[in-house]
């Protein structure tokens, strides 16, 4: 038979419990800014990537020294993720700007298009806007690459993949090297 | 640049990703003060981005939310861990997470939860989901787990883990705790997947996969599943040692078997999707007074669904998803009586059977305003059209049950979580449920989520939970031996957690969490002194106090490891004993070495029960069990090998047997084997 000490080990950890919270509390601080989550994070530095590794026709860009421009079109969940991210680098020496975009009418100028899942109703608008214009599009709804857009993000086994859609970026003018593609969860042509 | 140099530029690029990840509240460099220095992830290349953990979680709020951000404690398994540690079922998936352990009777798996495992209760008091698909039947009640759980464990993408009551938002049986099984994608397969493993007592699986995205953007997913096994030729049970029975062995009466199919199609916003499992067991054990030995006592369970859902994003930044299910539940019981009293045997086959079907349908809205308000509104019916259960004797002929019954049942539940201040989360949600058997009840949950610093969190949480009366408990009866009670109330529960994070270093994590359960009214068999039959009444008060301390660190090149102890202590208000089967201490550890890089790697799995009183009052000693895993991923080759060996150094031990066992205490398998090689082939 076990012995009751039930009730006397009870409010040994109820007193444990309490001393937990107290240091907690002592620990806490008062204020800290938000922070994006880690996904938001890791699609921060993925679009990087996408700069890096797909080729922009030359006529995507007014001069040789205009800035490569990623739009976000929705809710900001990068916080200033992206830009922090993207901050002192360059894409051939071409500084990157990382706009909030609230119309699909200001998209025409950036090179990066990134539609968040809170506009994903807006998607095929933004598509159809787009469609033949030198702009990757990446998106983070399942079907965002079947219904057109060049990336779509995707989760699975708690990993951030994406998936591609030949076809878009071949309509775009765009080149994805071998190097993405190859990291791509499916490549898909139409 | 020497090559110490990029080494140690390496280490620090991945140090940098650990931090950041692992933290979960990613964070600028220490000695800058927030927002001056620049944290990013863009020094990793494209391989190591696609080897990020994010720890999201879907079930515990009916959104997608960062873990520290959830109002619950939880933890996550992904199909990564369950090849990396060879877990064959769902069972053992959840042995392996802090404050859950397994009883296993030779015919099912119990779960245990923070020291509650009441004996026969078919793990009633947790919901299972499968893609949010409910999976406890309508007549047991019952999450079936082991080699029962209708689905293939390497189907899994990953297992959400969610401690406490979710009654809020799912009703009955979120009562302890929600897993939520999430399916694997088509895109994972791509083509053709054979799996074929080969276990102890002669136990093969095979599993065909076929998965497909087609250029309409449809994806279809097919598997099928097929598992045998012999079980132990020979098991000994010291209660039967007679010379009556064989002097205690059974021999040939442990075979297992499951077939299993599932499939998905997705087109459009259209998602449809449905299983069938089946499994039969062997009863080794004479449980329910049976003839020893009898290698015809058997159980079969089938269970099988089909599951229509549509999610869209409609106008205003609404999301809504309906969905819609037909579901079907048989139990076929065999149990082999002796009715001769002694003398010359005269054998009966007794048949007990149920058999379960419903359809249900839910609504859920949800929407985010202003970044403030993440609102989540949901509506559920379902309809119970068949819940029968019947027990007759074959030949010669009696019929004992013929009970024939429906209900419905429906609810209604609002979730808000407000984002009081850039740190500080409110979540709020009540359910409002309805049943034609015994009426109303409401639930409330409560959760204050508190980031004091980058680093720390603290959670402060308060649910309520009940379970319904589920119908075997209502209305299973035999004439001069039991009788229904209709009048059966829920059980309810009422806890409150403070759950306590801390990151330290970037590459470790510890966690502190406090519980503290008040159970009343859970409904167990008693004897009516009237009439002296059995009958199930609302019966115990238990008071459950509990922490929970962790401790997991991720190094570079893919080490992991995570220690976990649980101390527990229940009380049943009546008697004031410490509950049977519910151990004061758990331990859990893991420990995963990549001995190249991420294409070999050893899992080893440490899993510690203290001592468990049984129903009779003795004690069945703790036990410690390492389990040893060897995983070969042959990337760019599409094959992976794994081998397992499960109770590495034989040890020998039982868990508590429940009321319809003879035994006390039930042994469990020794050390025991799995190799297991999986080859995809691609389109």
């Amino acid at each position: 038979m076990l012995p009751d000490r039930t009730a006397k080990r009870g409010s040994t950890l109820r007193r444990v419990a309490a001393a937990l919270c107290a240091i907690a509390i002592v620990c806490a601080s008062p204020v800290v800014r938000a922070e994006p989550s880690p996904e938001y994070l890791i699609k921060a530095a993925y679009l990087y990537n996408f700069a890096m590794f797909v080729d922009w026709p030359a006529d995507a860009f007014s001069t040789r020294t205009s800035p490569f421009v990623i739009g976000i079109l929705g809710a900001n969940r990068f916080d200033r993720a992206l830009e922090r991210t993207v901050a002192d680098k360059r894409i051939d020496r071409r500084p990157i700007v990382v706009r909030r975009v609230d119309s699909p009418r200001d998209l025409r100028h950036c090179h990066i298009v990134f539609v968040s899942s809170s506009d994903a109703a807006r998607s095929a608008e933004v598509l159809d806007r787009l469609d033949g214009l030198p702009i990757l599009v990446v998106g983070e709804t399942s079907d965002f690459a079947r219904r057109g857009g060049t990336i779509a993000f995707l989760i699975e086994d708690n990993r951030v993949r994406f998936e591609v859609n030949l076809d878009a970026a071949r309509r775009a003018k765009l080149t994805i090297s071998a190097k993405l593609l190859s990291l791509a969860k499916t490549v898909r042509t139409g | 640049m020497s090559e110490k140099d990029a080494c140690r530029r390496t280490r620090v690029k991945w140090l940098t990703a650990a931090m950041l990840v692992v933290s979960l509240t990613p964070v600028a460099a220490q000695e800058q003060p927030p927002g001056e220095r620049p944290a990013d992830l863009s020094a990793l290349s494209l391989e190591e981005l696609s080897r990020l953990r994010i720890d999201s979680v879907y079930a515990a709020s009916q959104h997608s939310q960062k873990v520290t951000d959830a109002p619950s404690s939880i933890t996550i398994v992904t199909a990564d861990d369950i090849r990396r540690f060879g877990y064959r079922t769902l069972a053992d998936v959840l042995r392996s997470v802090r404050g859950f352990y397994i009883t296993n009777d030779r015919n099912y798996s119990y779960l245990g939860v923070r020291g509650f495992s009441r004996p026969g209760d078919y793990n009633a008091r947790v919901l299972l989901l499968v893609d949010g698909h409910r999976l406890n039947d309508n007549i047991f009640g019952a999450a079936l787990i082991g080699t029962e759980f209708p689905m293939d464990v390497d189907l899994i993408d990953r297992v959400e883990i969610i401690r406490g009551p979710s009654s809020s938002l799912y009703g009955s049986s979120a009562f302890f705790a929600v897993i939520n099984v999430i399916t694997r994608h088509a895109d994972s397969l791509n083509g053709v997947e054979i799996q074929s493993s080969l276990a102890s007592f002669g136990s093969p699986k095979v599993r065909a996969s076929y998965g497909r995205r087609f250029a309409a953007g449809s994806a279809l997913l097919l598997s099928a599943t097929r598992y045998t096994s012999q079980g132990e030729r020979e098991l000994y049970f010291s209660e039967f040692d007679s010379p009556a029975t064989n002097q205690g062995i059974v021999r040939n009466a442990d075979a297992d078997e499951y077939s299993q199919v599932f499939g998905r199609f997705v087109a459009g916003h259209f998602t449809i999707q449905g299983l069938h499992g089946s499994r039969r067991k062997v009863i080794p054990t004479a449980s329910f007074e049976t003839v020893f030995g009898d290698p015809r006592s058997d159980t079969i369970e089938r269970q099988s669904y089909v599951d229509v859902q549509y999610e869209r994003t409609i106008a205003a930044g609404w999301t809504l998803s309906p969905r819609a299910f037909v579901d079907q539940y048989a139990y076929d019981g065999d149990y082999v009586y002796d009715y001769s009293g002694g003398g010359t045997p005269l054998l009966v086959v007794n048949k007990d059977f149920a058999r379960g079907n419903w359809w249900g349908t839910e609504l859920k809205l949800t929407r985010t305003f202003a970044s403030r308000h993440t609102v989540a509104l949901g509506a559920e019916y379902r309809n119970n059209f068949r819940q029968d259960q019947y027990n007759y004797d074959d030949e010669p002929y009696q019929s004992y049950l013929d009970d024939h019954r429906s209900s419905t049942n429906w609810g209604v539940y609002v979730q808000d979580e407000i984002t009081l201040r850039p740190n500080l989360l409110l979540n709020l949600g009540l359910r409002h449920d309805s049943y034609d058997t015994f009426g109303a009840t409401t639930n409330p949950r409560a959760g204050l989520i508190y980031h004091p610093r980058e680093k720390s969190t603290i959670k402060v949480l308060y649910g309520q939970a009940f379970r319904a009366p589920n119908a075997y408990e209502l209305y299973w009866h035999q004439q001069d031996v039991s009788k229904a009670n209709p009048l059966l109330r829920p059980e309810r529960n009422k806890t409150a957690e403070l759950v306590f994070e801390q990151y330290v270093g970037g590459h470790l994590r510890f966690a502190a969490t406090g519980f503290h359960y008040r159970t009343n009214g859970l409904i167990s068999q008693d004897t009516d002194p009237a009439d002296a039959l059995l009958v199930y009444r609302n019966l115990e008060s238990i008071r459950a106090t509990g922490l929970e301390l962790e401790a997991e660190g991720q190094w570079a090149r893919g080490w992991r490891t995570r220690v976990g102890h649980t101390f527990e202590r229940t009380r049943d208000q009546a008697t004031g004993l410490t509950l049977s089967n519910s151990p004061a201490h758990l331990t859990k550890a893991v420990l995963l070495a990549p001995i190249a890089h991420d294409r070999l790697s050893a899992g080893l799995e440490l899993q510690q029960v203290s001592a468990r009183r049984t129903l009779t009052g003795h004690v069945v000693p703790g036990v410690m069990l390492p389990n040893l895993t060897l995983f070969w991923d042959g990337v760019p080759r599409p094959v992976t090998l794994s081998a397992t060996i499960y109770n590495l150094f034989n040890a020998s031990y039982a868990d508590p047997g429940s009321e319809e066992h003879r035994q006390d205490a039930l042994r469990q398998y020794g050390r025991t084997f799995r190799i297991d090689l999986t080859v995809r082939f691609r389109r």
